[in-house]
């Protein structure tokens, strides 16, 4: 019976009234991506923080500035998507791109042979 | 008493027993084989860290001496992931009836396990063929249930390897012939034309690890493969081939480039594909590029890192391919335009998909964390400033393709209304152990690292490498959502290296077929007409030779002649083709019997009059 109730109670489900359950609460995506944006803050704040209070042990002059990681995170990635992206201009193709491409010879030559 | 047991041989001798057993005693009996290899393997290392023991099987062959079994920390690292891999994959496997499809995949397994032992290089191209034979199998079982581009594919995919081994034969017949010796250690490597039987060995193991451009046949056919075969595909000839180039060519600086260039291109591909399973293919190559990183760079912090990465790595493509697997085999697709919204009906695969690509994404408290950043410390250490930046944004790429793109689209995005279930109980057990791996080795790295080659110093844990890499994939995450409209899915396919044999060697095939063809049957039939000509000239040469002289005349006056003689000279015509159309034989007259001997004996007496007085007139 309480499993049964749990199972049920949630805002969208139809039912008697006395099962009802008010929508109080609803996560959107909306939420999401404003939690998700708040720990990239959050985290780019403690790489800073990082960087100027543990004195990390670093190995080129680039891994010192600011953020260095979000920066190469972000940059990258999204000079790869737009590098994909033109380079999907040429080499994307149709799924039966091969099969079009090299048709069946028709069978008009080998009865000619025979 | 037997001081040794080959893994390998109890993978392939255990596969010829499968047909005996059926139902509920078959798969009981299928995990018996990884079990029984993996003591077998737990046993063989007691007592022999620290030291690199030499025990090895020799057998005479061709005067020369095979070793079977060459035991030391680096095959046993490898040994060991393999055998681990082949049980979780068995397990996932389980519901397969085919004792055939099982009996390839222990062929498949106990030929890598041989790779891996090979002292001497005969042992270790008689293992390479059969595990690429043995895996082509796996494929074709695709073909079986009627794909027929999985039956392509894996022609594709046994004609790369095939020519790959010819190489390396080729390779290793120069190699000892030149040296005298069949030992597989570290080949000597430079440039210059006497390097030869090594470039020729170099270039069957890169083939085998999938560089481009030599890396068509993985993207093309793994993701043809049957959703079991596809799992055993992704772990071992690759890594096999890793095994090889990290026992062969340690050190070989021309392997950085090459394994940069690969992490890119499989990123770049990766984004490119459509089909899910093609994804975590090229991620297979981009993955394959940081461990050839480590190869080159051969410091020791570099070989620990390619051996550990290849060990976790293992571990979590397999657990991706499983979850790839387990999708297509409820689904029956793998395309990302018609996956999607699969978290609410397959939660348990969604959750197992997902572990594995935080681990690819080598997300702290996964095993990628503890593994990868090693060869990328190790490019640091040696201060290569380009490589290690490249490393890096293929870090953020792996995150953006592997651990993003493939679970995004196949388990959230857009709800394509597919309400399947989870897989049977044994997918999810395999998926289950491989999930308990990955986390395992990622909070506790210990026994991993105590099996790596070399004594390991390196600590993943610190707050700088944590905070950094949250922060590099936290906003590689960003990158991907706020670029999330140029990454729509289309249905296409991308062309790569294979284009011009796919294309180029298609149109040669038809040109034969077609063009070739008719000048072949137009060549034919000339060269009948002037054989017909003399056979006929051979039985009456007069009336042929005057067919011949009327035929051309005819054809010389036609167009000379006037109006007024048309009728006579169509006359003329008829009766031409009446005479040809006449048995050649019956102007002839038959000459009795006797006749003709009678004229024969009066040719030779004429003949022996010549001859003698031949003699007589001669000086």
């Amino acid at each position: 019976m309480l499993l049964n109730f749990f199972i049920k109670a949630h805002p969208g489900h139809r039912c008697h009234k006395r099962w009802k359950v008010k929508a109080m609460v609803k996560i959107t995506k909306k939420d999401l991506f404003h939690a998700f944006y708040v720990c990239l803050f959050a985290l780019a704040l403690a790489e800073i923080f990082v960087l100027l209070f543990l004195h990390p042990h670093t190995t080129f002059w680039w891994e010192e500035i600011p953020g260095f990681n979000a920066i190469c995170g972000f940059f990258s990635c999204a000079i790869m998507v737009l590098v994909a992206k033109a380079l999907g201009h040429w080499l994307k193709k149709g799924e039966d791109y091969y099969y079009e491409k090299i048709k069946t010879p028709d069978k008009k030559g080998e009865e000619e042979v025979k | 008493m037997i001081e040794w047991i080959h893994p390998g041989l109890i993978f392939i001798f255990g596969a010829f027993l499968i047909p005996l057993f059926k139902g509920k005693w078959k798969q009981a009996y299928l995990l018996l084989p990884p079990t029984a290899a993996f003591i077998d393997l737990l046993a063989m290392s007691k007592g022999v860290f620290g030291t690199i023991p030499y025990s090895a099987w020799h057998y005479p062959f061709l005067d020369y001496e095979l070793a079977l079994g060459r035991v030391d920390k680096l095959s046993l690292c490898f040994a060991l992931i393999f055998t681990l891999a082949a049980f979780c994959m068995v397990l996932y496997a389980l519901h397969v009836k085919s004792s055939s499809e099982h009996m390839s995949e222990f062929f498949y397994v106990g030929g890598a396990l041989g790779v891996v032992f090979a002292g001497d290089l005969f042992t270790l191209y008689i293992f390479w063929e059969l595990m690429a034979i043995a895996s082509m199998l796996l494929i074709w079982f695709h073909a079986g249930r009627g794909s027929e581009k999985a039956h392509e594919a894996g022609f594709r995919y046994i004609i790369w390897h095939l020519f790959g081994g010819i190489i390396l034969l080729g390779g290793i017949i120069m190699y000892v012939a030149s040296t005298g010796s069949t030992a597989f250690n570290a080949f000597s490597c430079g440039w210059g034309s006497e390097y030869l039987p090594s470039y020729l060995i170099f270039f069957g193991f890169i083939l085998n690890a999938a560089v481009p451009p030599l890396h068509a046949w993985l993207p093309d056919a793994y993701p043809e493969a049957t959703c079991t075969g596809g799992v055993f595909l992704s772990a071992f000839t690759t890594k096999s081939a890793v095994y090889t180039l990290l026992r062969g060519f340690p050190g070989w600086e021309i392997l950085i480039y090459l394994g940069t260039m690969m992490t890119i291109y499989g990123i770049i591909y990766a984004l490119l594909e459509n089909d899910a399973r093609r994804i975590l293919a090229y991620s297979i190559i981009n993955q394959v590029g940081f461990m050839l990183v480590g190869i080159g760079i051969g410091t020791p912090l570099a070989i620990n890192g390619t051996a550990a990465h290849a060990f976790c790595h293992i571990i979590y493509k397999g657990l991706l391919w499983m979850s790839a697997g387990s999708v297509m085999f409820m689904t029956g697709k793998s395309k990302c335009t018609s996956l999607g919204g699969l978290y609410k009906t397959m939660p348990l695969t969604c959750v197992f998909g997902l572990i594995g690509a935080m681990s690819i994404s080598a997300f702290p408290l996964t095993n990628g964390f503890t593994s990868k950043p090693m060869t990328i410390m190790a490019a640091a250490n040696e201060h290569m400033g380009i490589i290690w930046l490249l490393l890096m944004a293929a870090s953020a790429g792996v995150f953006l393709h592997a651990g993003i793109k493939f679970p995004y689209f196949v388990f959230f995005a857009k709800d394509r209304g597919l309400r399947v279930s989870d897989p049977p109980i044994n997918q999810l057990l395999g998926m289950g152990l491989a999930s308990f791996l990955c986390i395992f080795l990622g909070v506790y790295p210990q026994p991993l690292y105590n099996l790596l080659p070399y004594q390991v110093d390196f600590v993943a844990y610190t707050i700088p490498h944590v905070v950094g890499m949250f922060s590099l994939l936290g906003f590689s995450g960003l990158a991907f959502f706020m670029l999330l409209p140029l990454l729509k899915r289309t249905r296409t396919i991308a062309l790569d290296t294979d284009w011009p044999f796919r294309i180029l060697g298609a149109k040669f095939i038809i040109f034969c077929k077609e063009p070739l063809m008719d000048f072949a049957s137009w060549a034919d039939r000339g060269i009948k007409r002037i054989s017909s000509y003399f056979a006929s000239f051979g039985r009456n040469p007069l009336r042929a030779i005057q067919i011949a002289l009327s035929t051309m005349m005819v054809k010389a006056l036609r167009t000379f002649v006037l109006e007024f003689w048309w009728r006579v000279f169509k006359y003329y015509e008829r009766d031409l083709e009446e005479a040809k159309r006449l048995p050649l034989d019956e102007p002839m007259e038959s000459v009795p019997l006797g006749t003709a001997v009678l004229l024969i004996i009066i040719l030779f007496l004429l003949y022996l009059v010549i001859t003698l007085m031949y003699g007589w007139l001669a000086p």
